[in-house]
C-alpha cells in the first residue's frame, strides 16, 4: 500500500519514511511482548515448576512462545483478527501491547484501515510541526488549514471515544445491573475476575473499532448487549474513518498547488518521521493510558 | 453517474471471479501439492487408523505418554482454550492441582523438572505435541508400568522428536500420538 503510494506520488523517500515509522511502532509493541512471554508467568514461577519454555497457557507447543508473541502483535497491528494463541491468557504487558496495536490502529494497514489512519496522523503531525518551526503547514504541496485539521482531529479522537465510552457503558451495566434478567446475566460476562475482566471488555471494543476481530475470548460476547453495542462500534468506528480522510483528500485536491521552496516543511525526512511517531504514540498513549492502567497495568502490578 | 456506476459494476464482477473462483482454486491447488494432498495426515497402528497427526488425543493411562491439559477435553468439534488470565486465582488453583496430580503419578519426578507446557492448557485444546522435556520426565513412570528399560524409551523419544523448522524456527517438540504408537509397537 505504502510503496504503491510512493510510486504513484513519485515520492519513494516518503514511502520509506512512512514504512520506517510503521516498523518502529510495530517493534515498540513487539519487543516488550516478546520479553514478558519468554519470562513466563510469575504466579506460576511461585509454584516452582520449570518455565524455561515461557508462558505456555493458551499456546501451542509447535509455535512456542516466540512465534505466538510475534503473531499476537502482528495480528493486532495489521488487523487480520486471526490468532495462533489465546490472547486472553497472555501476560498483562502483552495484553496491553496487543490492545495498543489496535488502539493506534495505523501501522502497515492490513484490511485497508491502517494507512487511512496514518494519513490522519500525518496531517496532524504536519500541522503541529508547522506551528513548532513557524512554517506554513503543507503536505504534498497543499496547505493544511483549519477545516482539514478539524476533520483530522475528529477522526483521531473518534477511535478513543468509541472504545472508552462503550467500555464505560459495559462496566457501568456490569456494576449496577449484575443480575438483570437477560439471556446472559452481566455478572456472567467475564471469565476472569478483577482487572483482567476489565481488560476483556476493553479489548472487545478496541477490536471492534480497529477492524480486527480477535478477542479476549473469555468474554461471553454472543448475546444481545454485546452484539448490539459491538455492532454500533463497528459501524461508526470503521466507516467514519473512511469518509474523513477521503474528505480531506477532496479538499486538498481542490487547493492550489504550491511548489516546494526553502520555506516548505519536508515530509520525507527522519525528523518528520520521528514527529509522526511521537504524535501517534502520544495521542494513543494519552487517550488510552487511564484505561490501560485500570486493566493490564493494574494486573501487572498485582502479579509482581 | 454512469461513469461511476459502470466501472464499479465491472470491478465487482472481476473481484467476484477473482475471490470466489480463482483464489479458492489456487489454494486448493497448493494444498494438493502439500504432504497428505490437502487432507489431514492420519497415523496408523497395526494397520488401523488411530488418529490425525495434528489433532491431539487424550491419554490418561499411566502406560502412555500424556499430552497437554485441554480446556475442551480434546473434543475436536469444539476447539478452544481456557481463556483464563494469568492472575486468575481459579486458574492458578487449577495449575496447582495438575502439578499435584502429575507428582502423584510420577513419584520419582521433582516439581522443578515439570515443564510449564505439561500443566497449562493449549490454545486450541487439541495440541498434538509436547516439549521434549515433558516427554522425558514421563519415562520413569512408563518404564515401570510397561516393565521396560528407561533407555529404550528415551531412544523412542529421540527418534520421534522433531527439530525446529530450518533449525531455529520454533521449539523442539514430540508428537504424543506417534510416541504412544511406537510404545505399543516395540
Amino acid at each position: 500500500m505504502i510503496f504503491a503510494l510512493g510510486h504513484y506520488l513519485n515520492r519513494k523517500r516518503m514511502a520509506w519514511a512512512i514504512f520506517g515509522v510503521m516498523t518502529a511502532g510495530m517493534l515498540t509493541f513487539l519487543i516488550p511482548t516478546m520479553i514478558t512471554e519468554i519470562h513466563g508467568n510469575p504466579a506460576i514461577q511461585h509454584m516452582h515448576i520449570n518455565q524455561a519454555s515461557g508462558s505456555m497457557e493458551g499456546k501451542e507447543v509447535r509455535f512456542g512462545v516466540q512465534a505466538s508473541a510475534y503473531w499476537n502483535i502482528l495480528t493486532t497491528v495489521i488487523s487480520t483478527g486471526s490468532v495462533n494463541s489465546m490472547h486472553d491468557s497472555s501476560m498483562p504487558v502483552s495484553g496491553a501491547m496487543e490492545m495498543l496495536g489496535m488502539m493506534t490502529n495505523c501501522f502497515y494497514g492490513g484490511c485497508g484501515a491502517g494507512f487511512l489512519n496514518y494519513y490522519i496522523f500525518i496531517i496532524i503531525a504536519v500541522f503541529i510541526s508547522g506551528l513548532m518551526v513557524g512554517r506554513t503547514p503543507e503536505f504534498l504541496g497543499r496547505k493544511i488549514e483549519a477545516k482539514e485539521m478539524k476533520i483530522a482531529t475528529i477522526i483521531a479522537l473518534l477511535h478513543p471515544l468509541l472504545i472508552l465510552a462503550f467500555t464505560a457503558l459495559s462496566s457501568w451495566t456490569l456494576v449496577n445491573f449484575p443480575d438483570i434478567a437477560w439471556a446472559v446475566k452481566p455478572s456472567n460476562w467475564l471469565n476472569n475476575p478483577g482487572y483482567h475482566g476489565f481488560s476483556e471488555m476493553l479489548y472487545q471494543y478496541a477490536s471492534c473499532s480497529a477492524n480486527n476481530g480477535s478477542g479476549f475470548e473469555g468474554l461471553a460476547d454472543n448475546n444481545m448487549f454485546w452484539n448490539v453495542t459491538a455492532g454500533l462500534v463497528m459501524i461508526i468506528g470503521r466507516y467514519l474513518p473512511i469518509i474523513g480522510p477521503v474528505a480531506i483528500a477532496g479538499i486538498l485536491a481542490r487547493k492550489k498547488y504550491i511548489p516546494e521552496s526553502a520555506g516548505t516543511l519536508k515530509t520525507d525526512t527522519g525528523t518528520f518521521a520521528l514527529m509522526t511517531y511521537a504524535v501517534i504514540m502520544i495521542l494513543a498513549a494519552l487517550a488510552f493510558f487511564p484505561a490501560l492502567a485500570l486493566g493490564p497495568l493494574a494486573e501487572y502490578f498485582s502479579l509482581h | 453517474m454512469k461513469s461511476y456506476l459502470l466501472p464499479s459494476l465491472k470491478l465487482t464482477a472481476v473481484l467476484i471471479i477473482l475471490c470466489t473462483v480463482i483464489y479458492p482454486l489456487l489454494i486448493a491447488g497448493v494444498a494438493k501439492l502439500a504432504p497428505g494432498g490437502g487432507d489431514g495426515i492420519t497415523l496408523s497402528s497395526n494397520g488401523k487408523v488411530v488418529g490425525y497427526e495434528n489433532i491431539g488425543q487424550k491419554f490418561t493411562q499411566d502406560k502412555y505418554f500424556w499430552g497437554r491439559p485441554s480446556a475442551v477435553d480434546y473434543n475436536a468439534a469444539a476447539s478452544g482454550g481456557s481463556n483464563k488470565g494469568p492472575s486468575n486465582p481459579e486458574y492458578l488453583a487449577g495449575v496447582k492441582a495438575r502439578i499435584d496430580t502429575f507428582l502423584v503419578h510420577n513419584p520419582t519426578i521433582k516439581k522443578e523438572q515439570i515443564p510449564a507446557d505439561l500443566v497449562t492448557m493449549s490454545g486450541s485444546g487439541l495440541d498434538p505435541d509436547i516439549s521434549v522435556q515433558a516427554a522425558k520426565i514421563q519415562v520413569p513412570r512408563i518404564a515401570k508400568v510397561r516393565n521396560r528399560s528407561e533407555k529404550e524409551i528415551y531412544q523412542i523419544i529421540a527418534q520421534i522428536k522433531e527439530s525446529p523448522l530450518l533449525g531455529f524456527l520454533g521449539p523442539e517438540k514430540v508428537n504424543v500420538l506417534k510416541l504412544n504408537i511406537a510404545l505399543n509397537q516395540k
